[in-house]
């Protein structure tokens, strides 16, 4: 049974944006599923009309099997995470919390128990009694998961819920998150421009662009296979090299960078003329005996990696290297790559 | 050098303060101390300050006398029934037109409009219209009453039991508009994400309304209804353009002592008596600062 589906949804707003331009989409119960993308592509906008805050020009949802399409949000079996908290500031965090519960009626021994067991999970009762301005961004988003979880929804709507807070505190928001989730298998979609994000929480993950789905997949495939030159461009951080060019069918497919007379190794494609070929960072390498030469032009420390961004004939690569490295900018260079590896993808931008 | 500098920087400070300072003690210290010395004598506007007699707490006594028939306790009594209500009925009545204007609609800012003009009129020019629209005989008032049938028009400016509430009205009419003002930025600083949340939540409207809404918008609200009670205890020109003053049915404290000093000539007990009412606005005045401080406490919890 999928817990969301989502028929051919449009969204055009009064001055005329078109926010989200008919995706479909299916969710199945337990799911987590991340809708990513640049800001403005639609995502939110998506995620708040499934919770019904914002009506749709055109399509259908439906939650459980029920058209919600037109039903308020209250109408709905929705929990919202939103961005920046929406917390009520003049209720104590717990009264933030047991909002839901006073709402419905639900008598206050019986609240008192629930608020107890949420913060109890949310690892906050000792911040109870303070109001929202007195607690920290992360404290403040604790208090408003604890707010969607109270009345355990059937399904879980998070609008870019880490976005404002620091880097830290992402990390143990985000594994905090994931751990939650795993444990209640309740339905969630998490909206975030982070594509690292993305690719930690994910059960699937939606990529939009300009109102519209560019790829769903798992994190692996969704990196592994990007479905178009958008996806391979956003997903990875660095995102694929990507070099235009065009394949040649002499016998066997190669690849002719444009701008250039090099000829490299290209996987097994039947089409020939233009296409890009994209390539990840990881699969090319420093070698003396590779057939791409350039210049370093910059080297950027991570660590436990290095990113060597190199000038070759044809444009700019960025190679994955071992963090010993130890080159220079100037410093020339020869790469090699792992063809099998590579990704064609055709003259309209989408793989092959 | 150096307590050179100290001095003429002193100079400074002090040339710079001086203007104020001497406004500040010819305007407001020394008025001051004379009326405080004029309330306790038996001075008359006519006298040479030389001739004042000192009567000693002669003139207090009189206005605290306990007496059916004590006018200046009267005319407290008055004041009090018209703060209270004028503040009350223009706090419901601008938070229910804010309520009801906070939804989008075609001609909003017209009707806007319409309602706050009363507010941008000077309350004395106004005063003298509506003497005007409550005339018995001619008023535009009766007139329409009768037109719609009323056998008897009440007599808005005569009938005792009228007045009062008369000259209410017309304070209602005046500064509604200004609650209704306050009300609508108290309702415009509550975010949408809260209503949003609240909406998530499930919440019932008027759940919403008094658990959200009224709550985040009652500091405005208090502070607005501070404002108007400080200004309505000043009420005198309704007063005096409906009855005059020396009406006992609608005495002021301002118009009792605009009677009492410059219609009966005794500047030492109206002296006395401005003393008691400026004790009162200070006792307001210290209410609404008390406010405005813990408003601005709380502002930086947040």
């Amino acid at each position: 049974m999928s817990r969301l589906r989502i028929e051919n949804l449009q969204k055009t707003f009064p001055d005329g944006t078109r926010a989200v331009k008919g995706s479909n989409l299916c969710i199945d119960a337990g799911e987590f599923v991340v809708l990513l993308g640049p800001s403005g592509c639609g995502k939110t906008t998506t995620l708040r009309m499934i919770a019904g805050l914002e009506t749709p020009s055109g399509g259908r949802i439906e939650l459980a099997d029920q058209d919600v399409t037109h039903l308020r949000p209250a109408q709905r079996d929705v929990g919202f995470v939103f961005q920046f908290y929406a917390l009520y500031p003049h209720l104590s965090a717990r009264e933030n919390i047991a909002f839901p519960l006073r709402a419905a009626g639900v008598p206050s021994h019986q609240r008192e128990a629930a608020v107890n067991r949420v913060a109890d999970r949310l690892a906050i009762k000792h911040l109870l009694e303070s109001r929202p301005s007195q607690l920290s961004g992360g404290d403040q988003q604790r208090v408003s998961l604890g707010r969607a979880m109270i009345r355990t929804p059937s399904i879980y709507l998070m609008d870019e819920p880490l976005g404002t807070l620091d880097s830290g505190l992402r990390l143990d928001m985000r594994e905090f998150i994931r751990s939650q989730q795993l444990e209640l298998k309740v339905t969630t979609i998490y909206v975030t421009h982070d594509q690292e994000e993305a690719m930690s929480l994910a059960d699937r993950i939606v990529v939009m662009d300009q109102g519209a789905i560019m790829q769903t997949g798992s994190p692996a495939s969704v990196y592994d296979h990007p479905a178009n030159l958008f996806v391979a461009q956003f997903v990875g951080s660095p995102g694929m090299n990507l070099i235009a060019g065009c394949i040649q069918q002499n016998g066997r497919p190669s690849f002719r960078p444009h701008r250039s007379d090099a000829c490299i190794p290209c996987p097994a494609v039947t089409t020939a003329g233009d296409a890009t070929l994209g390539i990840r960072p990881e699969f090319l390498r420093l070698d003396p005996q590779g057939p791409l030469s350039g210049k370093v032009a910059m080297s950027e420390y991570m660590g436990s990696v290095t990113f060597l961004h190199i000038d070759v004939s044809f444009g700019r690569l960025v190679v994955r290297a071992d963090p010993n490295e130890m080159l220079r900018p100037g410093d020339s260079v020869r790469v090699n790559y792992s063809a099998p590896h590579a990704r064609i993808f055709d003259a309209a931008g989408d793989a092959l | 050098m150096a307590t050179g500098q100290q001095s003429s920087d002193g100079l400074m400070k002090w040339g710079l303060v001086a203007p104020a300072l001497l406004l500040l003690i010819g305007l407001n210290i020394f008025p001051l101390a004379y009326n405080i010395r004029l309330s306790f004598t038996k001075a008359t506007l006519t006298q040479a300050p030389a001739d004042h007699e000192a009567v000693g707490g002669r003139n207090y006594a009189r206005i605290f006398k306990a007496d059916e028939s004590n006018r200046y306790a009267a005319a407290l009594r008055t004041t009090a029934r018209f703060v209270l209500m004028a503040v009350s009925i223009e706090l419901l009545l601008g938070y229910l037109l804010a309520l009801s204007l906070k939804p989008r609609f075609p001609g909003k800012s017209v009707v806007l409009l319409v309602f706050l003009i009363p507010m941008m009129l000077s309350p004395a020019v106004m005063a003298l219209f509506w003497n005007l629209i409550y005339d018995e005989e001619f008023g535009v008032l009766n007139q329409a009453l009768r037109f719609v049938g009323f056998a008897s028009v009440p007599g808005w400016k005569t009938d005792t039991a009228v007045k009062f509430y008369t000259i209410l009205m017309i304070d209602v009419w005046m500064w509604t508009p200004f609650m209704m003002l306050i009300s609508m930025a108290a309702l415009n600083a509550i975010p949408d994400y809260i209503y949003e949340a609240a909406e998530i939540d499930r919440a019932r409207r008027w759940t919403v309304f008094r658990r959200i809404t009224l709550p985040m918008s009652a500091p405005l609200l208090i502070l607005a209804a501070l404002l108007r009670t400080t200004d309505a205890l000043k009420q005198f020109d309704y007063v005096m353009a409906i009855t005059g003053p020396n009406d006992p049915a609608t005495e002021t404290l301002s118009t009792l002592m605009y009677q009492v000093m410059f219609r009966n000539f005794k500047v030492g007990l109206g002296s006395a008596y401005a003393i008691v009412v400026l004790v009162i606005v200070i006792a307001v005045a210290t209410l609404f600062i008390r406010y405005l401080d813990r408003l601005r406490e709380q502002e930086h919890a947040l």
